[in-house]
């Protein structure tokens, strides 16, 4: 379902990433792993269409269309989405409203008609007990004096109500406590279904306990430069990445 | 031009009547050929030039009292309705009987003495050229839930009107005026408004300024207002549309325990220009006041806020707050923005200040990144912000007339 082949992408001049090749299938979890400044939340945001970053070559294909010429909102409806590393708070936007605009931006693109108000509120409900999220949160601005936890919980909860084909988790663990951690991999485990796929970025291999990936690959210096099963994870955690570092530069 | 000048080339049609007498037009005529009109060198004025909206030729017509109000709004809605047409009051009705609503057959002065201004020229223009005003009361301990409304229509080209109004609420009184001008969007005109407003012990007043007019029409709208002990005001000034906007608005805190809230709101596009100046004069002990005022500019249209709190050396236990925000979205638009503080008492607590920014990227990134086009997370954003100043509207039909307004011109 996606075909990333030779991407380069720069920001402000400074090539980031330098003929990055990945392929996913439908169905299947793949982790990104890397040393910090390889490229990999780039490689989220690029997917995603953010504007200041600048494709310089090669092509992503997303069920069979290079998506490279699509904008952010396009791509969304296509069916990416993107959890954010650092969600953004968005005062005086309630998260009804901000969802009841999304499903419909998605549904109008799918000319699907848009949906009432109760079925609106019923599909909210149902996706706010996948993640545990309580009612009052829902009822606050967008992420406003959120813990980090809970701004998580929230761009899971996004995913469940937008259900994308591509889920792009961009180091969703990051500060979460365990008991927070369970609840998001236990949102994305049962979100998970034989047609949609999971690109999940961390640096840790204790997220991958709960999400189990069918593949892992390291990103450095804007590359992947090894891939493997889910044993290089715990590989990773064990000796670091300057063997991989290593490997990469006596090549 | 120079304002002897101007007030000779306004046209006055035979049968307009003046409400002053014409040995007191003759005395304002000799006190404003010595004044001149506002200069950007005046600190008041320093961002917003007047010249070109003097120079123009405008008249004073015949009344008009053609007046169809289904037109224009439902009667309904209100506790009562005051219609100014080209400057003349042709309809006064009242529909709650706490209101009494009289013409005004003589100017009272006495409000201009409060506060040395300079747009005193505005305020002697406003006299020399009345031929209509009223005086509204609204009664002791009266608690009327709809609004009275004040209309103010120009459908004639280069009229000049002179709305006037003097209001007292009386104590206890609990009431809300909607003052709402409506101009016919092929006309140039130019409104010079003057309202005085009292508001006597333990009186609530919610006062909504509605400026919807043309692409075409100047207004400069003055508003003193005095706050007698325990009274509660909540005052909005919405600028939703007109090519020129000036709104002085001055308020004396002048009874122990006054409450003043002051809400405004901007949204001038292609070359509009809405100059705000605020000025709160707190004289009496325990008082509050609380204002924000915010902006969002498009095209290459211009906006001035500056606001000035005053506190006085009695003036203790005093609670000021001001707040002044602007969003501008293009490279061509404009905003000026002072906030200012003078504090002659030394148990206050005040504080006052103002930002100038653009949409944030990254939240746009974040609406766009759930499928919502870049034009609605736009508006999305650009609602959430002017929110803050409309959500404080208490009478849900403004409220929906507001929000409709904004969300047609954005």
């Amino acid at each position: 379902m996606l075909e990333i082949n030779n991407l380069r992408a720069n920001i402000n001049g400074k090539e980031i990433l330098k003929g990055l090749n990945l392929k996913i299938k439908e169905g299947e979890v793949h982790a990104i792993m890397g040393p910090n400044g390889s490229g990999k939340s780039t490689l989220s945001s690029v997917i995603a269409g953010r504007e200041i970053f600048e494709v310089t070559a090669g092509e992503i294909i997303f069920h069979n269309k290079n998506i490279l010429n699509l904008t952010a909102e396009e791509r969304a409806n296509e069916g990416i989405f993107l959890a954010f590393q650092y969600p953004i708070e968005i005062p005086g936007v309630s998260i009804t409203n901000f969802m009841r605009a999304a499903v419909n931006a998605k549904r109008l693109y799918n000319k699907q008609e848009a949906l009432s108000a109760s079925d609106f509120l019923k599909l909210m409900k149902e996706k706010q007990k996948l993640v545990e999220l309580t009612t009052s949160l829902v009822n606050r601005s967008v992420n406003e004096g959120f813990s980090g936890g809970e701004k998580k919980k929230n761009e899971i909860f996004q995913m469940a109500m937008l259900e994308p084909s591509l889920a792009v988790l961009d180091e969703t663990d990051s500060g979460l406590d365990i008991d927070a951690l369970r609840i998001v991999a236990n949102g994305v485990n049962k979100l998970k279904n034989p047609n949609n796929s999971y690109i999940v970025i961390t640096h840790y291999q204790r997220l991958l306990d709960f999400i189990v990936p069918d593949f892992v690959h390291v990103l450095y210096d804007g590359q992947i430069v090894k891939s493997g099963t889910k044993e290089l994870a715990l590989e990773l955690e064990e000796k670091g990445y300057d063997w991989i570092k290593d490997e990469y530069h006596n090549k | 031009m120079n304002v002897e000048n101007f007030i000779g080339s306004v046209k006055v049609t035979d049968n307009a009547a003046f409400i002053e007498n014409t040995e007191k037009r003759k005395a304002l005529h000799e006190s404003l050929k010595l004044k001149s009109f506002p200069k950007v060198k005046d600190e008041e004025w320093r961002f917003t030039k007047v010249d070109s909206i003097f120079d123009k030729a405008y008249m004073i017509p015949s009344i008009d009292k053609d007046f169809t109000i289904e037109k224009y709004i439902n009667a309904k809605d209100y506790a009562g309705v005051v219609c100014y047409k080209n400057g003349f009051v042709i309809k006064i009705e009242v529909t709650d009987l706490n209101f009494i609503i009289e013409p005004l057959s003589k100017i009272d002065n006495s409000f201009d003495n409060i506060f040395k201004t300079q747009e005193q020229v505005f305020v002697e223009l406003n006299n020399y050229f009345a031929v209509g005003g009223v005086n509204i009361v609204a009664k002791k301990n009266a608690i009327i839930s709809k609004p009275l409304l004040i209309l103010y229509i120009i459908d004639k080209d280069n009229v000049i009107s002179s709305p006037r109004n003097v209001i007292n609420i009386e104590g206890g009184a609990n009431v809300s005026i909607e003052e709402k001008i409506l101009c016919n969007s092929k006309i140039e005109s130019l409104t010079n408004a003057l309202s005085y407003i009292n508001i006597e012990p333990n009186a609530t007043l919610n006062y909504y300024k509605i400026q919807t007019g043309s692409d075409i029409c100047n207004l400069f709208d003055t508003t003193y207002i005095k706050q007698q002990a325990d009274c509660n005001l909540n005052i909005f000034t919405l600028s939703l549309k007109g090519r020129f906007l000036r709104n002085n608005l001055r308020i004396k805190l002048d009874g122990n325990g006054a409450n003043a809230n002051m809400y405004g709101l901007y949204i001038p596009k292609q070359n509009e220009h809405v100059d705000n100046l605020t000025y709160i004069e707190h004289a009496m002990p325990n008082c509050d006041s609380n204002e924000l005022y915010k902006g969002v500019l498009n095209d290459s249209s211009s906006a001035v806020f500056s606001g000035k709190i005053m506190v006085c050396k009695d003036a203790q236990k005093t609670k000021a707050f001001q707040n002044n925000k602007n969003i501008v979205l293009t490279n061509t638009a404009k905003i000026n923005t002072k906030p200012h503080l003078e504090i002659y008492a030394d148990d206050v607590k005040c504080s006052h200040g103002a930002t100038v920014g653009q949409l944030d990227e990254e939240a746009l990134f974040y609406l766009r990144s759930r499928g919502i086009a870049k034009d609605d997370a736009k508006q999305l954003l650009i609602n959430s912000f002017i929110d803050e100043v409309v959500n404080n509207i208490s009478y849900e039909p403004i409220k929906d007339y507001v929000k409709e307004s904004i969300s047609q011109k954005i």
